[in-house]
Parts: structure tokens; sequence; C-alpha cells
């Protein structure tokens, strides 16, 4: 890595002010850890909260954690990244939906289930996937160890890293493995190793707010694991480590009011700042209509461009142990609308056709921009035992029939029970229209030992992923979306032929029973003695 | 150890000659076939009487089992129910608006802005599916209005169906119906313990609308030039695993529930499905009615309590013969839905108090809550079963083998006709005698491989043929032929006068004639068996196998085309005299769908018989019911064939 002599100044000078800045208990390395913790209260009186936690690591402690020894990183998540030459990897588990027409994009809305991508920079990349699912299965209580080849994609243009490689292509010398599992159930059972791993765990910080029983009972949860490489400073290349959970809570259910705090959305209130932590802010952010009292006086207020103030809070050990921050409405309507004017990109899939032998996939994908043809990227895996037929993919639009919505095709075909079809496109999505994708396929008779044990339910298909760039915003203010943007299309659930699992019981039982008494007479057969008896007379 | 005992090996040399004993085995395999085939000519029929009498002995209590739940994960009425006096304020509440609304407009546009913005209100993604359906009449406008309820922790891929249509059976507003729908989505969104999307949907008209919802779901789209036109669906949940249709066309003041089971064809849902439905409102204590009649725990007599599982049994096999759709449950069944329609009833006799909306609301609340507890497709217990009340049923091992013994006469006439027409042996095979005084042996004539019969096979095939294309030209032209008798105002009377002169003219004139031309008379000769038998063969051989394909579809239908024509087939052959001639013909017309809607309008009136035709006809242009296809393709030509052959040559 090059950079220039000013750099380097500017860096020990910031350095040598931070040294100077730092609290005692706080080693003097250059590794950080901050909090920071966003509510937002969504129109339909929906409260998001988004807590994330980041650690970065320069190359000082980086170097150390090489030498096994670890500091603020966590000496398990260390010891993946580098048995496995990890140098990306981005792991979330989510429950629900993310609605994004209602809630609009957010970085950490993610796919229902778990979802795993990381980039390796090292050779023998499927092997240290398979033992990078199993070590993390192993580390979160997870079914992660079923990502196997047969669910794993390479995707071309949609996971494009996310770190700070300095110069160099990364692409080129780095490689890429995907994987999801739609249907894995998300508890309190991944939530505590996950908890584990924070410097102050859930006893002081933001995290003493994770009650299990509220955060699982919102209408979406995600916790997020994400380490990617930065450039600290000159010396080399660091790493961040940032963990992050969102979920969406509706005081309207919980209360009966779209008043909210943090006693009434969590059932706790924040302990204490970490101590560990250097920064703890914490935003609250409202629409501006109706008027709103803060339970706490805030740092400062700002309002933004789209009519929604914020308030901003720091934490540190000397903020008194229960505040609680929470909104009062003066106006307890709430407003379920969708809101169009920023988020212009949608999509939705379904399943379509009936029946055990074939079916179909459609994606609405929505562009509600009013004059902008809006460029997306879709990617899509779908498990071998939907045989696609690629002949029937087709893109309607009520739009311009001039326009060309499919600009680029990268299709991987499905090896059965070796690896899943991989179908990429660019696609321009003309201002204002609805494009439907129609794709289908012939449902795969399996074996009957690869049915899942609850056979008759189906097969989750994983999400469809829409990769975009959204349109900058004037003025582009630090906290707003960034500009790759995310979305994820509903799991679907497809259902196979499946035997009646009762009949191989009945055969075994009959065969069974054939068989004891065509040997039990077979045996008395030839091994009884049979003599003449001459009868005299 | 046993002993063995084994004769010494006889010292006696055999005086039979080895030609003696080598005929020895023909003979006794020829004895065998005439006497198989004997017995079979002579008593084939008796399984028709079995099977009839078997039949009425099914509302004997000792062939029914009580209903009982086979998935353990539904554990109907297990759970707390929440639903309350003010979810009821909201019934009442909405059933007023609605009623408001209903006198104000007749428009469903309006009717279903109605319903979305409501739905709208409660944080659904709700929107609407306008279709136009043209039909003869002209151009119907409809629409529906759903909202999806995405559950809080699910990840939306499975959904249940609460259904509502906005007008109800008779023509009135389901306000009631649609006031539960309206209050189940308000209630719906204050708990976090579903798994499963609900989605909430109002048809108007229905059932049109559900089939065009419901296309629309599956991403069917209508073809240019289909009758029915419909929008594509805004938004989707996931795979719709149970329908509940409400219809409660009344003020809230209810005897009793009624259970609508089968749908379109007869398909049942199954059987775990209607057994929770009925287990939950009977804990909730309201009295469940299968075709509007609740059965009492006690009876006066034996006697009364045969008669009244025996009406219910008649009504619901009736039901379900016809396959037509009585509600919008009957067209989830082709999706793998599994579905009911939920109605009220407002008087039974006998009924010793009303029902409280409360009750109802609770028994629904339950019957969710246990769909919702699925972890996979209902798949435990039946589909297959016919219902004698709403709490028991008779499963198909139970109800298969009348149906069965019914058709399978048919099987067996077509094998002795097959028989009879090769090999016209009328004794038993005598043995082959030695010849007195030589070393030969006399075959006896009957072992002769030089007696069998040629069976002409060109002239069945034409007519088989000739009386397929005359049922197949029938349906072809039923739209038109209906359309005429619709708008002309044509006298049903003059017009199966009509029917029955055409046909009589075809099977009588026609396809003799046709038959003379190509084939000769088809009269049997000293080398040539008579045609009949192998046209009745054909014949005989296409319905009972049609009755007992049939028979696992829809055993209703089996059975009710199965008692007429089976004795109608045995009974058809030609004959020279006047009486037996006579007794044919009216069985045989007794079987043909015109008679046997002359027996429906003797018996209930001529309305009810063309009511039947109009609603079959319409079930198959605007459902894919199979009842008129297959009665015109299968059923009325093979009757056809069977007057042929009464006519033909001995």
């Amino acid at each position: 890595m090059v950079f220039s002599q000013g750099h380097w100044w500017w860096a020990s000078l910031l350095c040598l002010v931070w040294l100077g800045q730092a609290q005692a208990g706080v080693a003097i390395t250059d590794e950080s850890y901050n909090e920071d913790l966003r509510f937002t209260q969504l129109p339909d009186g929906k409260v998001l909260s988004e807590f994330k936690f980041i650690r970065r690591i320069g190359p000082l402690a980086l170097a150390k954690v090489r030498d096994n020894h670890y500091s603020l990183l966590p000496r398990s998540v260390g010891e993946i990244v580098q048995t496995f030459g990890v140098e990306e990897l981005h792991l979330t588990f989510t429950q629900g939906t993310w609605n994004h027409q209602k809630w609009g994009y957010s970085p950490l809305g993610a796919a229902a289930g778990v979802q795993l991508w990381s980039w390796f920079n090292t050779s023998s990349v499927d092997k240290q996937w398979k033992g990078l699912t199993h070590a993390l299965a192993g580390l979160f209580c997870a079914s992660l160890n079923q990502i196997d080849q047969s669910n794993t994609a390479q995707p071309l243009l949609s996971f494009l890293p996310e770190g700070d490689y300095g110069e160099e292509l990364p692409q080129d010398v780095l490689e890429l493995r995907y994987g999801s599992l739609p249907h894995e159930a998300v508890c309190t059972e991944n939530l505590t190793p996950w908890t584990k791993l924070l410097p102050c765990q859930t006893q002081a910080g933001i995290a003493s707010l994770f009650n299990a029983y509220r955060l699982f009972d919102g209408h979406y949860h995600s916790m997020g694991t994400h380490i990617r490489p930065i450039i600290t400073d000159d010396a080399g290349r660091g790493m961040e480590f940032v963990q992050t959970l969102s979920v969406v809570l509706n005081p309207l259910r919980l209360d009966n009011r779209k008043d909210w705090s943090l006693s009434s959305l969590f059932e706790r209130k924040i302990a204490s700042a970490c101590a560990l932590a250097s920064d703890t802010k914490v935003v609250v952010t409202v629409p501006s209509h109706p008027a709103s009292t803060l339970n706490s006086p805030p740092l400062s207020v700002l309002t933004d461009s789209h009519e929604r103030l914020s308030a901003h809070y720091n934490l540190d050990l000397s903020t008194p142990k229960d505040t609680d921050f929470g909104v009062t409405w003066e106006d307890s309507k709430v407003d379920h609308g969708v809101n169009r004017s920023r988020w212009y990109i949608d999509a939705h899939r379904y399943q379509t056709g009936y029946g055990g032998e074939r079916g179909g996939l459609a994606v609405d994908l929505r562009n509600h921009h009013p004059t902008a043809d809006l460029d997306i990227i879709y990617f899509e895996a779908i498990p071998w035992y939907l045989k696609l037929y690629l002949h029937t993919l087709r893109a309607e639009t009520a739009a311009d029939a001039s326009h060309e919505i499919i600009k680029d095709m990268y299709y991987q075909p499905a090896i059965d029970r070796g690896r899943p079809a991989v179908l990429e496109m660019k696609m321009t999505l003309p201002a204002n229209s609805t494009t439907t994708l129609h794709l289908e396929f012939d449902k795969a008779y399996i074996k009957y030992t690869e049915h899942p044990p609850d056979a008759n339910r189906g097969f989750d298909i994983g999400a469809a992923v829409i990769t975009f760039t959204a349109i900058p915003e004037s003025p582009p203010s630090p906290h707003d979306i960034p500009p790759q943007v995310r979305i994820h299309t509903e799991t679907v659930l497809v259902s196979l032929p499946t035997p009646d699992f009762s009949m191989p019981y009945n055969v075994i039982t009959l065969t069974c029973t054939l068989m004891a008494l065509y040997f039990g007479s077979v045996f008395n057969m030839l091994t009884r003695q049979y003599q003449p008896v001459i009868v005299k007379g | 150890m046993a002993l063995f005992r084994r004769k010494a090996a006889s010292a006696q040399p055999s005086d039979t000659p080895a030609a003696v004993k080598e005929l020895r085995r023909p003979h006794m395999r020829r004895v065998v076939a005439y006497y198989v085939r004997k017995t079979l000519t002579l008593f084939s029929w008796i399984f028709y009487p079995v099977g009839v009498i078997w039949l009425l002995l099914l509302p004997r209590d000792e062939f029914h089992h009580k209903a009982s739940v086979d998935e353990n994960a539904l554990l109907p009425g297990q759970t707390t129910k929440y639903f309350s006096s003010m979810d009821m304020y909201a019934v009442n509440s909405y059933r007023l608006r609605v009623n408001q609304l209903a006198s104000q407009t007749r428009s469903p546009a309006e009717y279903a802005a109605f319903i979305q913005s409501e739905l709208n209100g409660f944080g659904m993604e709700a929107s609407i599916q306008n279709f136009v359906l043209a039909t003869n009449q002209g151009a119907t406008i409809g629409a529906n209005s759903y909202g999806i309820s995405r559950a809080a922790r699910g990840d939306g891929t499975e959904a249940i169906v609460i259904s509502s249509p906005w007008m109800d059976d008779g023509g009135k507003v389901n306000a009631d119906g649609v006031g539960y729908v309206l209050a189940f989505a308000k209630f719906v969104t204050k708990f976090s313990h579903w798994s499963k999307d609900f989605i909430f949907l109002v048809t108007h008209p229905s059932p049109m609308g559900t089939r065009a919802w419901l296309e629309a779901y599956h991403g069917e789209q209508p073809g240019p030039n289909d009758a029915l036109q419909y929008d594509p669906l805004e938004t989707h949940s996931g795979a719709i695993q149970e329908a509940l249709n409400l219809e409660f066309g009344g003020e809230g003041d209810y005897a009793a529930i009624e259970i609508l089971v089968d749908g379109l064809n007869g398909q049942l849902p199954n059987a775990d499905l209607v057994t929770t439905v009925v287990n939950c409102a009977q804990y909730e204590g309201i009295p469940v009615a299968l075709h509007q009649a609740v059965t009492p725990e006690k009876f006066d007599s034996n006697w009364t309590r045969y008669l009244h599982k025996a009406d219910i049994l008649a009504e619901y096999m009736k039901s379900q013969a016809l396959g037509l759709p009585r509600s919008d449950h009957a067209l989830y069944a082709k999706y793998h839905i599994e579905s009911i329609t939920l109605r009220a009833i407002k008087d039974i006799p006998g009924a010793q108090y009303r029902v409280s909306g409360e009750q109802i609301g609770r028994a629904i609340e339950s019957a969710l809550r246990s769909f919702n507890n699925l972890l996979e497709r209902l798949h435990h217990a039946y589909w297959f079963y016919i219902m004698p009340t709403a709490a028991s049923y008779i499963p198909i091992s139970v109800y298969i083998p009348p149906v069965i013994l019914l058709s399978v006469t048919l099987v067996f006439q077509s094998l002795v006709m097959w028989w009879m027409s090769g090999e016209p042996g009328q004794t038993a095979p005598a043995r082959s005698q030695r010849i007195k005084d030589s070393p030969y042996v006399a075959r006896s004539p009957q072992l002769s491989s030089f007696n069998t019969r040629t069976r002409p096979i060109f002239l069945p095939i034409v007519t088989m043929f000739l009386c397929h294309a005359t049922g197949a030209f029938a349906l072809y032209m039923s739209p038109t032929i209906l359309y005429i008798a619709q708008h002309g105002d044509i006298n049903p009377l003059n017009m199966a006068a009509c029917v029955l002169i055409v046909t009589a003219v075809i099977y009588g004139f026609m396809i003799p004639t046709l038959q003379r031309l190509m084939e000769g008379s088809g009269a049997s000769t000293a080398t040539t068996a008579p045609a009949w038998m192998v046209v009745k063969c054909i014949a005989c051989a296409e319905l009972g196998a049609a009755l007992i394909a049939l028979s696992t579809l829809n055993p209703s239908l089996s059975i009710a085309l199965a008692i007429p024509s089976v004795p109608a087939f045995l009974l058809a052959k030609p004959t020279g005299s006047h009486n037996s001639f006579a007794i044919q013909l009216i069985a045989l017309f007794l079987a043909s769908p015109i008679g046997i809607l002359g027996a429906i309008s003797l018996l209930t009136g001529l309305g009810t018989a063309q009511d039947l035709v109009r609603r079959s006809a319409d079930g198959w242009s605007l459902y894919g019911a199979w009842l008129f296809p297959f009665v015109l393709l299968v059923y009325w030509p093979l009757n056809l064939v069977g007057h042929v052959i009464v006519g033909m040559e001995q």
C-alpha cells in the first residue's frame, strides 16, 4: 500500500491527539470500539431500532492477533478469519420480512433466514468455505453447516467487496461465496452466542436493552456480523468488525399507543454506557408532523430534508442510569400509506402455477420514479430440484416495448445435488412502470431420503437480491442510506411431489412378514429329514 | 419328526391310451372355463342387488366412524380465545355499514373500495382486482378486494384465506359475513402469535370472483378470447394452505352453523379441516349442521335415526354427484387448498337457543389458531369420505365396495358377451372317449378348435364411433342450443321432445342405415357371431371402466349413474318378444339423461330439472365442472349404443 508522506504526518498527529485523550482503562493500541443506536419511528407507528457495535482493529493490533494476542477482537472470530483466509464476511440472521415499501431501504435489511457471503483471499476456496460454514455453525448455534456446495453460489455483480482495499482491485485476487438458508429459525439460541462477542456483553451499553422476549416479538428482527478490511493509517490494512441488530417493534400492538419509550419497547433501560466504548451515540428520528415531545432533552436536534427530526444523544459513564429515551405524540394517528417519493424501486416475488409437476416464479419489479429509467442487478440462486427452463424467462412491461429491459445476463445451470442454478441480470427498469419477470421450472422427483422431516411443508426458495445505486439526495447527509442498496424479495415455498411416508413403513412390515413366513417354511423344508415309512402287510 | 407316507409304486399297468391322457388337461381347462362362464352368465347380476343393499345399509351407525383429528398439531379448541364483545361490536358496526352501503349503491367497485379502505386502515396491503365476465346475457362487471396481513414473525411463505362473498346464496347482502371478515382483519393485527399470513378477501359477484382471484393469485393470465377477463394481483402472500369462507346472511341471530364441504366436481377437503372446524364450533356450543340438518343427540327409534341419516346422505350424495360450486370454497380444491364454507342457518326445527355472535367469532378464531399451528400441509387424514352427520364420516374403505359392486356387473357382462360371441358352448364339454377296438380316441366336439366363431369388429367400432360423435356434436352445440332455449323462450317439454325425436332418429334410423351400408346387418351366421354381442361387450366395458374410474373421483356420481344404467345394459339385447322389447326400451329411456331429467321433474317439478341443465352447462363453461361433458361424451353416447343394440339383428 502506497501512501503519501502527508497522510502519514496527519495520521500520526491524530494518533497523538487521540492518545492524549485516551481514558484510563482503555489499552493504548490502534483499536477502537463504538456503539451506535438509532431509533426511527416509521409513519405507521412502528419503531425501528438499529444497534451497531463497531470495532476497528488497526494494523498493529491485527499483527498481534496473528500472534494469538487478542484484546478487543473476540478470539473466536479472529481465529475463524485467520484459519479460513476470510477477507470479508457478512452473516445475517433474520426473522420476518423487511417491508421496503413502507419502511424504505435499510442497510440492515436482509433476506429471511440466514444469509452468508464472504470474500476469500485463499487458494482452495471451496474447502475453506466448507470450513467457514462449519465453524460459524458452531459459533452461532445455527445450521450453517447445511450450506453445502449444492446451495452455494458465486455471484458476479451483486455482492461486490465492501471493504477498503486501497488501490488493488479485489475481485481479481479474491473469490466470493454466497449461501443462504431461508428456513432457518432464528431465536435466542443464536442471540446468546452473538451477544457474547460484545465487549460488554449485555451488562452495559446499549446491549443492555436486549430483552429476548421483546426482540423476538417484533415484526422484523435481523442480527448481523460483518467483517471487512479498512485502512486506518499507512501502517497497513486493519479490520472492522461490526455487529448489528435491527428490530422493528410496534408500540401500537404492545401498548395500543403510538408513544413509546425504552421501557415500553424493551422493558429495560440502558444500565450505563459500556466502559470500553469510546463513543456511544443514540439518535432518535421521528417524523416532524404531528408534533411530538422527546422524553429526555437531546444534545442537538436536526431536521432533515424528509421532514424528520433527529435528536442526538451521547452516552458516557456519567449519564444517569435510568435515562429513558422515547417520544410522546400529541396526535396518535398513524399513516399506513406508502411513500413513493424516496424509495422508487420495489420488488415482489411470488410463485405461479399449481400442481406437483411444474411451477414458476414471477417477480414484479416496480420503478416508481416518474421520469428516470433505473438500472438494477437481479440475482437469484435457485436450488437444483427446481429444473429451470431459461427459454421461459421473459420480461413483460407495460411501458414502451422499445425499451430493452434485460441488458446483460449471467446464467449458470444447476447440477443435480451439485450446485444451484444462478441467474444474474443487469436490467433497466423503465420509468414509472412495472416489469414482471416470468420463469418456469419442472419440479424434480427427489429421493425419499432427501425430503426433510417435515416433508409436506415444502422447500423454501431463498430470496432474490436486487442491487442498485440509490439516487443521490441533495444535499447528501452523512447518515443517509449508502449509495449501493440491496433489497430482498420474499421467500417462496414450493412443494415438490411428496411420497406418502407411511408407505415405506407398510412395505417394510409387509416384506418382513413375508420373509419370515417364507424363510420359516423353507428352512423347515430344508432341515427336515424325510424317511419313507414302509407299511408292512 | 413327521412320518411321510408314500404309496408303494403301483405295478398295475394302465389301460388308458396315451392320447386320452393327453386330452385330459385341455378337457379340464374347458370344463373349468365352461362353468366359470356359466356361473358368471347366470349370476353376475347378483353384484348389483348386493351393491344396492349395501348402499341402503350405509345410513346405519355401524358403518360410521366418529370424526377425530389425525394431525397432532391441530389441537382444535385447545387455545385461549381472545375474541371478545369489543370484536363483536366491530362485527355489528360493520354489518350496519355494509347494509347501508348496499342500500346506497349497486356498484361492485364502490363495495370493493370500501373494503379496501377499511383493510388499509388496519395497516394491511390491500388492493382491488377488477374482472369482467362476458356471457350470453351480457357482460357482468365485478371487483374483488383483498388485504394481506403479514404475520409478524413469519416469513410470509404460507397463508390462510378468510373470504366472504358480498352476496350470499340467496342473493341477499352477506353483511354479517363481510362484517366478520373485517372484524377479523382488525382482530389478527393485535397478536404476534400468528405464523402464517392472513388474506382477507371479499368477492363480488361470487363464485366467479373467487375464480378470477384464485387464477390471478396463481399467476395465470386470461387468454384474449376467454369469457372471464381479470386483472393481475398487486400483492401476493405465500402458498395458501387453508381457506375459510363465511356466509352469514342475517342479523346475528342464528340457530346453527352449516358446513359446506364438497367442492367442484365433488372434490373434498382433507377430513382434518372439516373435523377441526366442527370441533371448534362444538366446543363453543354451536350446533353444526350438514345439509341444513342438525343431527340430534337422541332419536325416538332406530328407524327415525336411519331415516334422518339416510336423508342427509342422500342430500350429500346429490350435491357431490352434481359437483357444481355451491359456494366460494368449491373452487379452492383445484389448487390443493383445503377449504370449507361456514353458512349460518336462521331456523332449524327443535333449536333450543340462539347462537351468539361471540360464540361464532370464538369458533372461527379457534379454528384459525389450529390452522396456524400446522407445520405442514394437512396430509394425515382422508380426502375421500362421505358424511352422514357433521361429526362422523364413512371412510373410503367402507363405501367403495358397493360403488364398485354396482359397476363391476358391467365388466362381467362385457366378459360374458365376449365369450358368448366367440364360443357359444351350450353344454359342458364331454370327455374324450376311446373308440372301441381301436387305438384311436374320439375328441369331443367342444374341445375342437374349429367351432369358434369370428367376431365382427368393424360394425361395433362404427357404431361406437357414431354414437360418441353424436355426443361430441351435442356438447359442441350445447351453448347455442341453450342460448336459443333461453332467448327463444322455448317450452322445456318441447325441447325435451325435440331431443328425444332427434336421438330416436339417430339410433333408430341413421345408425342402423349406416351400419348396413358399411357392414351388412350384423346378424349371426354359422361362422360369425352376431354383431350386437360385440357392440354390447365394448359398450359394457367402456361404461364399467368409466364408472369404476369415477368411483374414486366422485363416488356419488358413479352411484347415481350406475343405478339406472346397469339394469338397462344387462337387459339390452335384440328380442322377438314385444313385452321384453318394451321393457328394455323403458329401462334404457329411464337411464338416459332425458329420462333422468324427466324423473326429476316428476318428483320435484319441471323447474328443478330445467335449472339443473342450466347450472350444469354453466358449471362446465364457467368453472370447468365435469358433469356436463361426462354425460355428453361418455354416458349419453353409451345409452344411445344401448338403444342401437335393442334394434339390431339377432
